[in-house]
C-alpha cells in the first residue's frame, strides 16, 4: 500500500478516535443547562465554561456565604488560605482574600477558587479551582456543611483525591 | 447512546477494572491456559526438555524486560508523559465512557505501528526478534521480550497523551492491549466464529504472525482489532501450515542468547556493513536490507 494512502488512513482514524471524546466532552459541558424547581438553575459559564450556580435573591445558601478557613500540611503544600463565599450577581463563588504561609507571614489575595453548582440539604457539588505545577485545574468536588461552622470539600481528580475541612471565620 | 458515552466514570472503579483485565488476568487465564497446554503437549508426545526450557527462558526474559520497563518508567518515561500532558496537550478529557472507549482504540492502532515499525526497522526487529525466536507457540511465549521493548511504545503513546488523554489511561490501555495480545499465543484454540475473526485478532490470525513461512512475514500486526490490518494492507489469513520461528533460528534457550542475540546480530551486521552511512541505514531500514 502506498504511502500516502497509510498515512491518510490513520490520519483519519487517529482524527476520528481523538475527535470523538472531545466533542461529547464539548457537548456535555454545552448541553448542561438544567432547570430545577425555580430557584437552581445551571448553566455555562462564557468566560471560562464552567457550569455556574444562579441564586435568586432569598438566597438558601447564606450557611455558605462568609468567610472560611483551610489550612494544609503535606510536603506538597503547607500554609493556610481564608477564602470568602459570595454572591456574585447570580452566582456564589469563592474568592482568596488571604493566604498564609508556614510561617503564618500573610499576604492579600482575589484569586477565583471555587464556584457552586448545586446545594440542598447541607450537601452540594462545585468546582474548585486548584494550581498544581504551574497548570490550573478546575476539579469537581462535593461539599458538605457538616457543621454551621465546618465545611467539608473533598474531590477525587484522575486518582488525585483528597478532603479538606474549612472552618468559618467570624 | 451519547448520554451513556458522556457518562462521568469514577477513576477508582476505571482502574479497578483495569486491574482485574490487565494483572489479574494472569491469575485466572493465562496460567491455567499454559497448565493446559502443557498437558496437550503431554498428549501429543510434544512435551520435552526443549520447551520447557524455552518456556523458562520466556519467563526470565520477562523479568528482564520488566525490570528495565520500571527503571525506563521511574527515570523518564513517566516524567515525560505527565510533561507532555501538562505543557503540549489538547485539552484534557474528563473520564467518561467515549474517552475510555477511544483511548484503548487509540491505543490498539499505535499499537498495530508500533508492531510494524519492530517489523520494519532494523533497530526494532533487533528487539523484536527475541519475541518470534521461539520455535514453539503457547502462553509463555507471549512474555518473551526483547531487551528495548519498552522504548519502542514511547514514541508511539506520546501522541495519544497529546490528544488530551490522562497518561494513566494511556498506559492502561496501552496494557490492556497488551494482555489481550497474550491470550493470543496459543495453539489450542482453532479459528473462531467468522464474525469474530473479520473484526478481531484471533489466535489464529496471530499464528499467521509467528509463522516463518515466507507468505507468512509481517503480517498480521494488530493487538486487538484485526481490522487495522486489514484496512493497511498486512492482512494474511491462516491457511498453510504455521511453521514458527525466525529465518535463521538461534537454536538455544539460554536466556542471555535469547535475550540478546537480536542485539548482537544487528552490531554484528553493522561492523560488517562498510562506511559511516551505511551503518546508520542498518539502524533504520529493513532487517533483510544489505547496501548495494
Amino acid at each position: 500500500m502506498k504511502s500516502l494512502k497509510l498515512i491518510s488512513l490513520s490520519a483519519i482514524i487517529i482524527l476520528i478516535l481523538g475527535g470523538i471524546p472531545h466533542l461529547i466532552a464539548y457537548g456535555d459541558l454545552t448541553d448542561n443547562v438544567i432547570n430545577t424547581e425555580g430557584d437552581i438553575i445551571e448553566e455555562v459559564s462564557s468566560s471560562d465554561t464552567v457550569e455556574v450556580l444562579k441564586v435568586e435573591q432569598s438566597s438558601p445558601y447564606a450557611p455558605l456565604l462568609g468567610k472560611w478557613k483551610v489550612s494544609w500540611d503535606s510536603e506538597e503544600i503547607k500554609g493556610s488560605a481564608i477564602y470568602q463565599i459570595k454572591e456574585v450577581g447570580e452566582t456564589i463563588k469563592g474568592f482568596s482574600v488571604k493566604l498564609f504561609d508556614e510561617h503564618e507571614q500573610s499576604m492579600n489575595d482575589n484569586t477565583h477558587v471555587f464556584t457552586l453548582k448545586s446545594f440542598k440539604d447541607k450537601k452540594g457539588k462545585g468546582i474548585y479551582k486548584l494550581d498544581y505545577e504551574g497548570e490550573g485545574y478546575e476539579i469537581p468536588c462535593k461539599i458538605e456543611l457538616i457543621t454551621p461552622n465546618q465545611l467539608k470539600v473533598s474531590y477525587d481528580y484522575y486518582g488525585y483525591a483528597d478532603t479538606e475541612i474549612w472552618n468559618r471565620v467570624k | 447512546m451519547i448520554e451513556f458515552l458522556s457518562k462521568k466514570l469514577e477513576w477508582l472503579d476505571v482502574e479497578y477494572w483495569f486491574t482485574v483485565f490487565n494483572d489479574w488476568s494472569l491469575i485466572y487465564l493465562i496460567i491455567p491456559f499454559f497448565i493446559i497446554e502443557l498437558i496437550r503437549y503431554k498428549f501429543q508426545g510434544r512435551l520435552n526438555k526443549d520447551l520447557i526450557f524455552d518456556s523458562v527462558a520466556n519467563v526470565l526474559t520477562f523479568g528482564a524486560f520488566y525490570v528495565i520497563e520500571i527503571i525506563i518508567g521511574i527515570l523518564f518515561a513517566t516524567k515525560l508523559y505527565f510533561w507532555v500532558y501538562a505543557n503540549f496537550s489538547l485539552p484534557h478529557l474528563p473520564l467518561n465512557w467515549a474517552t475510555v472507549i477511544c483511548c484503548v482504540l487509540l491505543a490498539d492502532f499505535a499499537y498495530y505501528w508500533e508492531h510494524r515499525m519492530m517489523h520494519r526497522i532494523g533497530i526494532g526487529w533487533a528487539t523484536h526478534t527475541v519475541h518470534h525466536s521461539s520455535p514453539h507457540f503457547n502462553m509463555s511465549v507471549a512474555y518473551r521480550f526483547g531487551p528495548l521493548d519498552a522504548v519502542f511504545p514511547l514514541f508511539f503513546s506520546i501522541p495519544i497523551v497529546m490528544l488530551g488523554f490522562d497518561p494513566i489511561l494511556v498506559l492502561l490501555s496501552e496494557l490492556f492491549v497488551q494482555s489481550f495480545q497474550a491470550i493470543l499465543h496459543t495453539e489450542v484454540i482453532k479459528k473462531l466464529p467468522g464474525p469474530i475473526e473479520f473484526i478481531f485478532n484471533t489466535p489464529s490470525h496471530h499464528r499467521v504472525h509467528h509463522g516463518s513461512n515466507r507468505q507468512y512475514w509481517d503480517k498480521n500486526y494488530a493487538g486487538i482489532l484485526i481490522i487495522w490490518d486489514r484496512m493497511l494492507g498486512t492482512f494474511e489469513p491462516e491457511v498453510e501450515e504455521v511453521k514458527y520461528g525466525i529465518s535463521e533460528p538461534i537454536n538455544s534457550n539460554n536466556p542471555f542468547t535469547v535475550f540478546f542475540h537480536g542485539l548482537q546480530r544487528l552490531s554484528l551486521k553493522m561492523t560488517r556493513v562498510k562506511g559511516i552511512f551505511n551503518k546508520i541505514l542498518v539502524f533504520i531500514k529493513p532487517p533483510d536490507w544489505r547496501p548495494k
